[in-house]
């Protein structure tokens, strides 16, 4: 029998195929499933269902809240604590107080049965974040949050992930504010306010491991 | 290396035959039906695999407290059993690449298998620091690639250039014993007498013909990858040696710990490749192509290697006492005296005493004895890492910082599992791929050149 | 549900779902709607349908999730100081062995998570050097007792005969208890407690239950210092030491740093005179320690000098002391005249001459009364200005060995039907030839309130589970008698 090599018709095959899949085949996948992986994609954009259609575009938007209204500890906690309900119940006491869609709500507050809120902005649990540490050091709401005011329903707007923290703690002039105006969405900071805050509040983000991971 | 003597004697048509019979001897290996011993064989070394299988379901599954490693004893068993199959590779680098740029035309009975030996050792040994870490999963972290953490791997570790290192020589090594099996993947191919054998060794031939330009271009690449392995012979050892040297830790920060280990390294080596080719030249019928002569002069070299490994024992102990650093000392005194003074005296007498033997002729030419007294050294030569290993962590500078290792049934069953994988693979090459390199053998053999001799 | 709860989904048609429900009614005109996940062009969405693609391929796998999802449950009403993720502090006390132990405890959302001394305490508070109001010690015990908090093992419901009942179920029953014409047989048996608040509840059940006793026992008590002071004085009083003001400082078999009730007090005393730099007794002084005890305890391995002797020889040797300061007769004893006795007790009464006033005798509470007695002759005389003695709160009970042989003496004449034991585990820690655990057999109805449901709770009909100390209100009174919130 003759010998076994590589007939004629392999030749284009070689040539169109088999060599371009290994050339371009390996990058591809890596691509791809870099791609799907990366955070940009997996998380941004992420928007669950909440237990009550709260919508910050209703009242962080048109309606104007300050975000510290309901989120009053953000300058002295870690937390930006979601509210009780009896905050919600300031207002709806008297605005649309029968409403089915406040249910929950008025259960929460009169039969003390909590409000179970779905996170969006979540860090893994090995992250500390201090939100009264940022806050208080201009760096908007927004920064990490997005535009609030415009989301009917909250969805992550930023990837989170740890290259974005370290990308702002490295440089961070460009995310400073003027500490009074760190609720105020869609704010455009003057020219050389960030250098200025960062050198009147001493800003220096560290960015050693145990500052998140301790 | 033919004498003109040799030489003259040949005729062309002897040539031939001769060749033939080259050919005909290597290639039954792989293409007659398999030989009784191969299955038992192969069953044992599949059941010491199952070993590996199941203690690294263990291992991941529960963590690597299975073992007997703890806060002080941070690395034993896994280390040792990685630098110790590391080293093993060694010899087979050496022999391809080395001897071959100094032109040792003997090399070529025993190159082909002691490469495989040494792809085969390092697969073993990479599983190594790859399990220690207790998080597999995330090996692939040591390559450096742009994530989403902003992190890179921390370049000024020597576990890091351990990688590298590693990777470089597995990639090296692969290339080079592949590239040179074509020629010979060839012949099995034109001599295979059922399709799919036809087929497979086809594929993997590449569609090698033997023509002129083949070979002129194989000549070249074999120079090259030779030319490129050879350094490795030298780094890779000496890079895994910085894991230790670069350490502050007493026993381990030493500066004359990559040439000793290099030494040790091929040491280890030539005794497993003596090990294995002892056998197979007499169960595969290979005797007149690897010849007494050649193991007579691997048992040399383990006499030199020996040797050298026996001196850096010495100037260890030596410029411990000679420094006056009381640290060093004490690590020393309490590696040969302390509590793994057995460890310490089983190294010595194994890697110092066991090679003396080899100046002995009768010693290097029974092969009982030769496979006796090599598998002594590589006992001897695992110990000799467990030492540096177990004993320079055991009594750190606190007390507090003191233990003893004890091995767990894991710990056990992890390193008969290496030894599983490495037979394994061994035993399919021996099966199936040419066990000598036929090409290069003919090239050397004395009829090669008698027709050279009568011009 | 929809499958964006979770943000992936398990086929186009439900992808094609996935637009948020509701968001017409509440924003009729959304400017940045595209911007919201549903954009078709968006790169998460780009990578969804890319990813079918790879999971085919066995690329994407399981690393493509988010991370598990997760709720915030806010509180209905935050309490009023209450901010989530600060800690707050509040002060405390823990009770053990009838005296109150101030605390400050730190608290995160609710959950005590850290115990500390009280560093404003008038008893215990302030630190190793005299003015500093920022430390206060705590104990072991203490420490331990925020692991008890959380100790999965606590008893968590009512117990009846063995088996599971409701609260109710024992509320009904003490509604029925209360019915009964006479309480001539109701019997309580209490641990110790310096509570103002439970002496007073003892007294009104007492009015509202008349014919019911009410018992204390404590195992590990002071009760052998009583009987000394009575001995000594005529009456119960309480010595407390003042470490600081002490040259000299006996500990008879006493190991006061851990074993007391004002150990904190005493350590953070002791640790003042000790340090020349710092001490109260002048600068570059300091004081000394002689521990003459049975056992190695933290005071016998602080101690300057430390005598090993018997516990039975703690007495002959506290008499050779007092023979050789007040010329009495010396004790009989053949361990007085052990050299290392001997050696010790003489340089001893020679310093405690040089330091008279300044001195302290501290014996511990396994020592009998005998000793209490000699010492507090001693801090009479050579202690004046070192020790104090407070009036004792109740200094007409009777003792607790006394107490709960009492009650063991009426089970056995069938004087009790109903017994309640508030804490403590009396069947494991009752003096053994009482056998109380049998004894419990003989009573109709039995309670037990514990923590635990332990040894006594698998004797007695009903087993109520107790609230930690960190989970209800109360109050206490430490060593010297001050009062303190709970």
């Amino acid at each position: 029998m003759a010998r076994f090599l590589f007939p004629e018709w392999t030749q284009p095959l070689k040539k169109y195929v088999i060599t371009p899949a290994l050339l371009v085949g390996p990058v591809y996948i890596v691509l791809m499933a870099a791609l799907v992986k990366d955070p940009q994609t997996l998380r941004v954009g992420y928007m669950p269902e909440q237990p009550v259609p709260y919508s910050h575009a209703l009242h962080a938007g048109e309606m104007g809240l300050d975000c510290r209204y309901c989120h009053n500890v953000v300058e002295q906690s870690a937390k930006a604590a979601v509210p009780p309900a009896a905050t919600c119940m300031n207002c709806h006491q008297t605005v649309l107080p029968r409403s089915e869609k406040l249910l929950p709500v008025r259960q929460a507050f009169f039969e003390n049965e909590p409000l179970r809120w779905v996170r969006v902005t979540d860090l893994p649990d090995y992250v500390f974040f201090n939100h009264s540490a940022h806050v208080t050091r201009g760096v908007g709401c927004e920064t990490c949050h997005g535009r609030v005011d415009r989301m009917v329903r909250v969805w992550q707007a930023q990837p989170l992930t740890m290259q974005w923290c370290l990308d702002c703690h490295r440089n961070p002039e460009p995310n400073l504010r003027e500490p009074a105006n760190v609720t105020v969405m869609g704010y455009q900071p003057a020219a050389g306010e960030g250098a200025a805050v960062k050198a009147r509040l001493k800003i220096n983000p560290p960015t050693d491991c145990s500052t998140c991971h301790r | 290396m033919a004498s003109p003597s040799e030489a003259a004697a040949g005729s062309d048509g002897e040539a031939q035959a001769v060749f033939r019979g080259i050919t005909d001897d290597v290639s039954r290996v792989a293409l007659n039906p398999t030989p009784k011993w191969w299955w038992p064989a192969f069953g044992v070394s599949n059941l010491m695999l199952l070993c590996l299988v199941v203690s690294l379901y263990h291992l991941f599954t529960t963590g690597i407290g299975v073992w007997g490693n703890n806060n002080i004893q941070g690395w034993a068993w896994d280390i040792t059993n990685f630098v110790f199959w590391i080293g093993i590779g060694h010899a087979g680098t050496l022999i391809s690449a080395v001897l071959y740029l100094f032109r040792q035309d003997w090399r070529t009975s025993i190159n082909r298998s002691a490469e495989a030996m040494t792809i085969f050792a390092v697969a073993a040994a990479g599983i190594f620091p790859i399990i220690h870490t207790g998080r597999p999963w995330f090996a692939w972290w040591m390559i450096p690639h742009p994530n989403d953490m902003g992190m890179w791997p921390q370049f000024r570790s020597p576990l890091m250039w351990d990688v590298f290192a590693i990777s470089t020589y597995a990639t090296t090594s692969i290339l080079f014993w592949y590239m040179g099996m074509v020629p010979d993947l060839a012949t099995l191919r034109d001599r295979a007498k059922e399709r799919w054998k036809q087929v497979g060794y086809g594929l993997l031939a590449l569609g090698w013909r033997g023509s002129a330009r083949q070979w002129h271009r194989y000549e070249r690449a074999y120079l090259i990858l030779a030319a490129l392995s050879t350094p490795l012979v030298l780094s890779v050892h000496s890079v895994v040696s910085f894991d230790f040297a670069t350490s502050q830790n007493p026993g381990w920060h030493t500066t004359i710990f990559p040439p000793y280990f290099v030494a040790g390294a091929i040491f280890s080596g030539f005794a497993m490749v003596a090990t294995l080719l002892v056998p197979l030249r007499h169960l595969c019928g290979l005797k007149h192509i690897i010849k007494e002569s050649h193991i007579e002069a691997m048992c040399k070299i383990m006499i030199a290697t020996g040797l050298m490994v026996g001196g850096a024992y010495g100037i260890e102990i030596f410029i411990a006492w000679y420094s006056g650093n009381a640290g060093e000392w004490f690590t020393f005194r309490n590696r040969v005296l302390g509590e793994y003074s057995w460890a310490y005296f089983a190294m010595v007498s194994c890697n110092v005493l066991v090679p003396q033997f080899f100046w002995i002729r009768k010693c290097r030419t029974n092969p009982w004895i030769v496979v006796g007294l090599c598998i002594l050294i590589n006992v001897g030569m695992w110990f000799e890492r467990f030492v540096i290993i177990a004993t320079s962590l055991a009594r750190q500078a606190m007390p507090g910082m003191w233990g003893y290792f004890s091995p767990t049934r894991w710990d056990v069953l992890t390193f008969i599992g290496s030894f599983g994988l490495f037979f394994t693979l061994f035993l399919l090459f021996a099966r199936f791929l040419p066990v000598i390199a036929m090409a290069e053998v003919k090239a050397v053999s004395p009829e090669a050149h008698a027709g050279k001799d009568h011009h | 549900m929809s499958s964006l709860d979770h943000g992936y989904w398990k086929s186009i048609a439900e992808l094609d779902r996935d637009l948020p429900s509701g968001e017409a009614e509440f924003t009729p005109a959304d400017p940045e709607a595209s911007d919201d996940g549903v954009d078709p062009l968006s790169r998460r969405n780009f990578a969804k349908l890319m990813g079918a693609s790879l999971a085919l391929a066995g690329v994407a796998g399981a690393g493509c999730k988010r991370y598990q999802r997760e709720e915030i449950v806010p509180l209905g009403r935050r309490p009023e100081d209450q901010i989530p993720g600060v800690t707050q502090e509040y002060a405390t006390s823990f009770e053990l062995g009838g005296h109150a132990h101030p605390l400050v405890v730190t608290s995160y959302e609710g959950r005590p998570i850290k115990v500390d001394g009280n560093p404003e305490h008038p008893f215990i508070g302030g630190g190793v050097v005299a003015g500093t109001r920022r430390h206060a010690g705590s104990s072991a015990f203490a420490q331990g007792s925020i692991l008890h908090l959380y100790d999965p093992d606590r008893s968590t419901g009512v117990n009846h005969s063995g088996k599971a009942a409701s609260f109710s179920d024992f509320k009904t029953w003490i509604g029925e208890l209360r019915k009964q014409a006479s309480f001539n047989k109701v019997r309580v048996l209490a641990e110790a407690t310096s509570s103002p608040t439970v002496q007073a509840l003892r007294r009104r059940l007492e009015g509202a239950m008349p014919g019911l006793i009410w018992h204390e026992w404590e195992p590990l008590s002071w009760d052998n210092e009583r009987a000394g002071m009575v001995q000594a004085f005529g009456k119960v009083v309480r010595p407390i030491a003042e470490l600081d003001k002490a040259e000299t400082v006996v500990a008879l078999d006493c190991d006061f740093f851990v074993d007391h009730p004002a150990a904190v007090r005493y350590g953070r005393d002791f640790a003042r005179a000790r340090h020349p730099a710092t001490s109260t007794l002048g600068r570059g002084r300091m004081n000394r320690l002689y521990a003459i005890e049975s056992a190695y305890s933290a005071t016998g391995v602080m101690a300057d000098h430390r005598l090993p002797v018997r516990t039975e020889h703690v007495l002959p040797v506290a008499q050779m002391l007092e023979s050789l300061l007040t010329g009495g007769p010396a004790p009989r004893a053949e361990v007085v005249n052990e050299a290392k006795v001997k050696r010790l007790v003489e340089a001893l009464a020679r310093e405690i001459r040089a330091n008279t006033g300044r001195v302290v005798f501290l014996v511990g509470r396994r020592q009998p009364a005998a000793v209490h007695a000699l010492a507090a002759r001693l801090n009479q005389t050579y202690g004046s200005s070192a020790v104090r003695h407070v009036e004792d709160p109740e200094p007409t009970r009777p003792t607790h060995a006394e107490a709960i042989a009492t009650l063991a003496r009426e089970i056995k004449q069938q004087q009790v039907e109903t017994l309640f034991i508030l804490g403590g585990n009396p069947v494991y820690d009752a003096p053994a030839d009482l056998d109380l655990g049998a004894l419990l057999g003989q009573v109709a109805t039995s309670v037990h309130l514990a923590e635990y449901a332990d040894e006594t709770s698998a004797r007695t009909t009903w087993h109520v589970p107790r609230a930690h100390y960190l989970e209800c209100w109360g109050d206490g009174r430490t060593w010297d008698g001050t009062l303190t919130m709970q």
